[in-house]
């Protein structure tokens, strides 16, 4: 089977760069280059400011001045713990009540600018002292909680990395894929293939691999570019890797149940539509409804991130890949079946 | 080699039958031509012999053994060429034989060998997407024998050649046939069947008409007559004389002594016109 994987994966590469997927892969990443050194600026206003406030001080939030964060309410601390998680640029603002005043605990992501806190500070304490002390200054101590020390400030532009990783370099293979196999119908390879010793799953596999080294090139290009060395590349090539698997394989399923193109394309473009759901969740993590997290995006997404901001840690990012691979093989083990079928349906 | 027993296949179900109850053996060494108009069954039988498509009533085997869920160890045994074209049109002629020899467990020809045996050695450097229909028809024709296959299968191998291409090709064939390879050759073509085959099959409707050397099949279906053409008066006269009958052989050699005769042929029956006579339609 090595030997035909490999037979195959030199065929399937020679076609491929002679259709000039190569070519195409750079010239995408180095635009998303220009994209972000060029178009996206470094920071962005307003930050988000999650904001927990016990009901006994709500009234006191209402007289607080304008500023430049924009304030999301949140139920409980907890809440605000979880929505700064996926919020890399996100401020936290808990008040709870205290024995003599206000417990204040300002949570920050660890490379923010001091500038920011003191903001903060003054804008929100202002509409507090002004509301306990009937206008005489309160001197009130704050708790300053940073969820990740040592962090780096996360630039708006690094905050992108994570969404091209996953809509271009991992998700190459969904449409790509699916081309090669429509061609390959179009021509009645599967013909020829079918009464030969050659084996389905290898036949299948090695448009995997050219997907994957697509995804390589184009994944750890962009982030060398945008990053340098710092990114944790580990992460990155096992991010890379299992969701190109998972993406490649939706591809072939696509190409297994499709004949052509034209035919695949509107479900081709509901899946892209649907998978780009997380993104929105990513850029506006207020916007995370339950049924988000079930789409395999979601959790590319978390280990593309902790794969290219290193401070994030490995929380979750094991699970993720997990996941990620699991989904893929079941896909990659149904389109297996099915192409099966449908090549025999063809000929 | 191969032996077909009751074969059935059904598109619809059940509804209508692409072949019906077909039944043959072609023993090892004899090149069988399988005649037939588009639609008569041909194909469907090659691809269920293939195993391209599933066997639903009835029993196939190549080389004793059930064309029924064949693994890499029964397509070493056997070669096809296919009627479409179907090759890489990235790759170049080479590359294309290359990737296919690669898939082999048993030893292959020389891929440039073969690609220079059916008249592709200049191009075999140059991508498919280049070639024309004819130079398509040969590279695949070469893919076919690159296992030395035991059981050679042919669907319209000289379709869309030039005579010069296509006398080649035959002559290729025949020199695999010489070796001893068993050959089943899909044709609609009846002077291809005629000039390769050791015995045809016609097949009409899914249903098998008849099983027999063409020699058998023109003596017994044919008409013994030779038409002469002589000059009489300054003007080509042409006269068709029965053979069999007292009559014509006397006007024959009345005509033999006059010195005027041009030209003469013997009228006996074609392979389209006994399938014509059996069948009451054509091969095209």
């Amino acid at each position: 089977m090595a030997k035909r994987l490999l037979l195959n994966f030199k065929k399937d590469w020679t076609i491929g760069f002679r259709n000039f997927y190569l070519a195409i892969t750079i010239a995408t990443a180095v635009l998303f280059y220009l994209f972000l050194t060029f178009l996206i600026p470094e920071d962005y206003s307003p930050v988000n400011l999650y904001l927990y406030t016990d009901p006994l001080y709500r009234e006191a939030l209402q007289n607080g001045e304008e500023s430049e964060f924009e304030v999301m309410e949140m139920d409980s601390p907890e809440a605000v713990y979880e929505s700064m998680k996926k919020d890399v640029n996100g401020y936290g603002f808990i008040v709870q009540q205290g024995e003599t005043a206000p417990d204040i605990t300002i949570v920050s992501q660890g490379g923010e600018e001091s500038e920011t806190a003191n903001l903060l500070k003054l804008s929100l304490g202002t509409a507090f002292t002004e509301y306990l002390m009937t206008g005489q200054e309160y001197a009130i101590d704050y708790d300053v909680v940073t969820l990740h020390p040592g962090m780096e400030k996360v630039s708006y532009q690094d905050n992108f990395l994570p969404i091209f990783i996953v809509m271009e370099s991992s998700f190459i293979g969904f449409f790509l894929i699916s081309v090669m196999l429509f061609m390959e119908k179009d021509q009645r390879m599967h013909t020829a293939y079918l009464v030969s010793p050659g084996g389905l799953t290898e036949h299948l596999l090695s448009k995997v691999l050219v997907m994957l080294l697509l995804g390589y090139v184009s994944a750890f290009g962009i982030t060398l570019a945008v990053r340098g060395f710092d990114a944790n590349f580990y992460r990155l090539w096992l991010t890379v890797t299992v969701s190109s698997f998972l993406s490649s394989s939706l591809g072939l399923l696509m190409g297994a149940i499709f004949n052509s193109l034209q035919k695949a394309m509107f479900l081709l473009l509901s899946f892209v539509f649907l998978l780009m759901m997380p993104v929105l969740s990513f850029a506006f993590p207020v916007f995370t409804p339950g049924w988000i997290k079930f789409l395999p995006t979601y959790p590319m997404l978390q280990a593309a991130r902790s794969a290219v901001i290193p401070a994030f840690g490995a929380a979750g990012f094991y699970k993720n890949i997990a996941v990620i691979a699991g989904e893929g093989t079941i896909l990659f083990i149904m389109s297996r079946l099915l192409y099966s079928r449908s090549l025999r349906a063809t000929s | 080699m191969i032996k077909v027993d009751s074969l059935c296949y059904s598109y619809d179900g059940g509804k209508v039958y692409a072949v019906d109850g077909v039944s043959f053996e072609v023993p090892k060494g004899e090149t069988f031509g399988f005649l037939g108009p588009n639609g008569a069954g041909k194909s469907t039988t090659q691809k269920i012999l293939t195993g391209l498509l599933p066997m639903q009533q009835g029993k196939a085997s190549i080389g004793g053994e059930d064309v029924r869920g064949q693994k890499s160890k029964f397509f070493n045994r056997i070669g096809v060429s296919f009627e479409i074209a179907n090759a890489y049109n990235r790759l170049t002629g080479l590359e294309n034989l290359e990737y296919y020899a690669g898939l082999f467990d048993v030893p292959t020809r020389d891929p440039k060998e073969l690609l220079t045996l059916v008249d592709l050695g200049d191009a075999m450097n140059m991508r498919v997407g280049e070639y024309s229909k004819g130079m398509k028809q040969r590279l695949i024709f070469a893919r076919s024998m690159l296992n030395r296959p035991e059981i050679w299968i042919l669907d319209e191998p000289l379709s869309g050649l030039n005579p010069n291409s296509a006398k080649n090709m035959k002559n290729v064939i025949q020199a695999e046939k010489d070796k001893g390879v068993t050959i089943f050759l899909t044709t609609h073509d009846m002077h291809v069947a005629d000039e390769l085959c050791d015995r045809v099959a016609f097949i009409e409707r899914g249903k098998l008409v008849v099983v027999d050397t063409p020699r058998n099949l023109k003596l017994k279906y044919g008409q013994k007559v030779v038409r002469v053409e002589y000059r009489k008066d300054e003007e080509i006269v042409s006269e068709d004389l029965p053979m069999n009958d007292e009559a014509g052989r006397k006007r024959l050699a009345e005509l033999m002594q006059t010195g005027q005769v041009e030209t003469m042929h013997s009228m006996e029956a074609t392979l389209e016109d006994i399938f014509i006579e059996l069948t009451g339609r054509g091969l095209d």
